[in-house]
């Protein structure tokens, strides 16, 4: 039977020496920082029980930024850390020597964000680069359990390692700029495609138009009737004209008349008529309040949301499956920023009515996702392109938003969030 | 939200051990719902053997529950109150009206076992069942996984980056009663292969997830210096295999029954900062000399031990799972319990004295539940998927 003290200070070596191993082959790594740094912090978390791990930048408005994280709910991702003299973060930059909290709940220099996790016990390291400090790496415990001199001792070990890791996420952010930067100028290039996209519609529908009209003209210069010309030409100019209110709603310019509207009693009602055509192996299922808060809407606009909404929750879902439609309250903090298909919208502080559409289907990747609202942009072999284009242009005009999340295999869920109406 | 918040959480249980599936699921169902007094189901709950026509099962517990939330899956027997079903013994329903709560789920089949895929399908999961369910306060997202799907601490961990630690991570993965064949999930009226489900419980208290497993460690720790997908190949530079027959003195040809024998009383315990452990039990030899473990792996660099536990010290642990989960909420109307399908296996004869076990402590709160292929239950950090133990949480 082997000493216990041995035995213990065996396993307490063995435990170092496979934590150190072990985050020496994730850094070592050639893995794009983000992968890296997404392991480090994992890595982190389960060889220190830590429900929280984040690994931070200054952002030189004394404000920290989240680089990598585990444990920070999606709703807290986009969230700064603060910087502020007199909280862990600057104390831990500014001593460069960790800064231990237990009993955070309460205490002074205690970060909001981990106040608002309820986190207990905190470790605040400060990453070192050559010449200044590049961050902190935070630790956070749900549990009243502090950590060891010797945990700390380990990490501060890791943390020039991490200092590199740093200093290759500031030359990616620097690329992931001029990325950017490249997207605006493909942006442009979309634009060139969908004026050209226009055009094409358009002069389809006006030879069309053109043809007929001049077999109308054939037809009375040979004393006959041209009205069956004469109404198929109008036909096709009103297929032209439905491009162009299309274009001006996802423009948010086709707005028709608002009223205060049931948005449920509206699902309510359309539903059972735009299910009517769906594909037999397709089923509709819907969570619709009574009593909903009531939104500023046009009716017609709803309509036509839902049925492209609808319409495209059964075109991704080739084998078959269920679309599900609810109508709920909801209010700005759930609103997922990453989610958002108009980045440029910001919430306000009240409270909005959702009515979510998820299916199935096929999903979307990241590419598709970035496109799939662009007007004309399509992955089937049918349509113009123009459904999601509309959906954005009406929830647009009626001063709501849109949040996409979609999974490749496993389906996608469309939330529009509209304004309630002032009372 | 703040009408049925103030109403009181109501649950019955139902169970059946006919072997029509579509009348057990009946049975079961109708007996589920009766305790209600006719308040309406918010979500049906059903654990259930493998041996069924699932689609009968199920068609019989929706023709009495109607479009009511239901979840649930095939497991390795299920804990109805007091009673046990063991292998091929039936079917368990647990009704519940919202009261304080509200209940979404999301599900997906024919997800792939990689570890991208399992990560992306945990977070699209809870973000669409949470999404559904509408913010609050607090929350629970219960997961039921197919046990076969690989590592599954990937999807624990897709769930966790969506959630933070305010929301309790609990749930059980489905079994086909040790065959590791085909285990089955139900949302619905689907019935879902290679699938993963998160049912989001949405609450205005915090939810305690508790897990116990009775297990002590023996002999030296040992470092893992190779692991591939759900094996461990290598043990300190040597084959994982040699390593754990070396410390427990094992002949190296033992026929797999023989070795699935001696390893499920012989798991190993990855050692946690507070000394707590979590279990992993080696399902078997590959023909490599790695170990094929039940759910997920250490990974590399990680320092696992063997550990070795009994009848009495598995069963020993029932009592303080119910207490703690409990503890804070003793007005609880159900206690949703996951135990490890291994536990039963070495339990044995004495497996139905868990169940019993655990109502008897849970005293007037009902106790449901299932054995599972690997319980998750977070606790501390992104670790959550377990196995070999007892797991808990109270509505």
């Amino acid at each position: 039977m082997p000493d216990p003290a041995a035995l213990e200070e065996y396993r307490t070596a063995i435990r170092d020496t496979t934590r150190l191993s072990r985050l020496l082959a994730i850094l070592n790594d050639p893995a794009p920082v983000v992968v890296v740094v997404d392991r480090v912090v994992i890595a982190l978390s389960e060889m220190f029980a830590a429900d929280v791990v984040a690994l931070l930048q200054p952002n030189g408005q004394g404000e920290l930024t989240t680089i990598g994280s585990i444990g920070l709910p999606e709703e807290l991702k986009g969230a700064r850390f603060s910087g502020e003299a007199g909280g862990c973060a600057a104390a831990a930059i500014q001593s460069r020597v960790p800064v231990l909290v237990e009993h955070a709940i309460g205490e002074a220099g205690m970060d909001p964000i981990l106040t608002e996790l309820e986190v207990e016990t905190a470790a605040w390291l400060p990453v070192l680069g050559s010449r200044e400090v590049l961050g902190v790496l935070v630790l956070g415990r749900g549990q009243p359990l502090g950590f060891s001199r010797s945990d700390t001792d380990m990490m501060m070990t890791m943390l020039h390692r991490i200092g590199l890791v740093l200093e290759r996420a500031r030359a990616e952010a620097e690329r992931a700029h001029l990325e950017s930067r490249l997207r605006q100028a493909e942006k442009a290039e979309s634009l060139g495609r969908m004026a050209a996209a226009i055009a094409h519609q358009l002069n389809n529908k006006l030879t069309a138009v053109m043809g007929f009209l001049e077999l109308a003209h054939g037809e009375i210069a040979a004393g006959r009737d041209p009205s069956t010309d004469v109404e198929d030409a109008q036909e096709a100019a009103r297929d032209a004209s439905r491009v162009g209110l299309q274009m001006l709603t996802y423009l948010g310019q086709g707005l028709r008349g608002r009223e205060p509207l049931d948005l449920a009693a509206e699902c309510r009602e359309w539903i059972p008529q735009l299910s009517g055509g769906l594909r037999k192996d397709i089923r509709i299922r819907s969570e619709l309040p009574e009593n909903a808060p009531l939104i500023t809407g046009s009716p017609a606009d709803i309509r036509e949301l839902l049925a492209h909404l609808i319409t495209n929750a059964e075109e991704s879902m080739s084998a078959g499956g269920e679309i599900l439609i609810v109508v709920r309250e909801a209010v700005a903090a759930e609103i997922e920023q990453s989610s958002l298909v108009h980045s440029a919208w910001t919430p306000g502080d009240g409270r909005y009515l959702c009515m979510a559409v998820s299916d199935s289907g096929s999903g979307m990747d990241a590419e598709v996702l970035r496109n799939a609202f662009d007007p004309f942009f399509t992955t089937k072999f049918t349509g113009r392109g123009l459904g999601l284009a509309v959906v954005l242009g009406v929830v647009r005009a009626h001063d709501g938003t849109l949040t996409v999340s979609s999974t490749p295999g496993v389906g996608s869920v469309f939330s529009v969030l509209f304004p309630l109406a002032r009372a | 939200m703040s009408e049925t918040a103030a109403k009181p959480l109501r649950v019955g249980k139902g169970m059946s051990g006919s072997r029509d599936a579509s009348e057990a699921g009946k049975a079961a169902a109708t007996a589920a719902l009766e305790p209600l007094g006719g308040e309406q189901p918010a979500l049906i709950l059903v654990f259930a053997t493998p041996r069924y026509d699932l689609p009968a099962l199920l068609a019989g517990v929706r023709s009495v529950t109607g479009s009511t939330l239901l979840v649930g899956c095939t497991g390795s027997g299920e804990i109805v109150g007091g009673d046990y079903l063991g292998f091929g013994g039936g079917v368990g329903v647990l009704a519940m009206t919202a009261g304080p709560y509200r209940f979404a789920a999301s599900s997906a089949g024919d997800i792939a076992d990689d570890a991208e895929s399992l990560d992306a399908a945990g977070q699209a999961l809870a973000r669409s069942s949470r999404e559904l369910a509408g913010t609050s306060p607090y929350a629970a997202a219960l997961l039921i996984t197919d046990s076969l799907l690989g590592d599954l601490q990937q999807f624990v961990q897709g769930v966790y980056r969506v959630t933070g630690p305010r929301i309790a991570i609990v749930g059980g993965a489905a079994g086909d009663e040790q065959r590791f064949v085909k285990s089955s999930l139900f949302h619905d009226d689907a019935i879902l292969d290679k699938g993963a489900l998160v049912l989001w419980i949405a609450s205005d208290r915090p939810l305690r997830v508790v897990t116990r497993h009775g297990w002590q460690p023996i002999g030296a720790p040992l470092l893992v210096t190779k692991a591939v997908g759900t094996e461990i190949v290598e043990l300190g530079g040597r084959s994982a295999a040699e390593i754990y027959e070396e410390q427990l003195n094992l002949p190296s040809d033992l026929t797999p029954a023989a070795f699935w024998a001696i390893s499920i009383l012989h798991p190993f315990g990855l050692t946690q900062p507070d000394g707590s452990h979590v279990i992993r039990v080696a399902r078997a030899k590959t023909s490599d000399g790695g170990l094929k473990t039940q759910g997920c792996v250490p990974s590399v660099g990680g320092a696992v031990q063997v550990m070795v536990g009994s009848a009495d010290s598995l069963l020993g642990v029932t009592e303080e799972v119910v207490s703690t989960a409990l503890e804070d909420r003793p007005d609880a109307a159900v206690l949703l319990t996951f135990s490890c399908a291994a536990r039963a296996m070495i339990l044995g004869d004495r497996a139905p004295e868990e169940a019993a076990r655990l109502q008897a402590a849970a005293g007037e709160t009902p106790t449901f539940g299932f054995y599972c292929c690997a319980e998750f239950a977070r606790t501390a950090g992104v670790m959550g998927t377990h196995n070999a133990t007892l797991t808990a949480v109270a509505l």
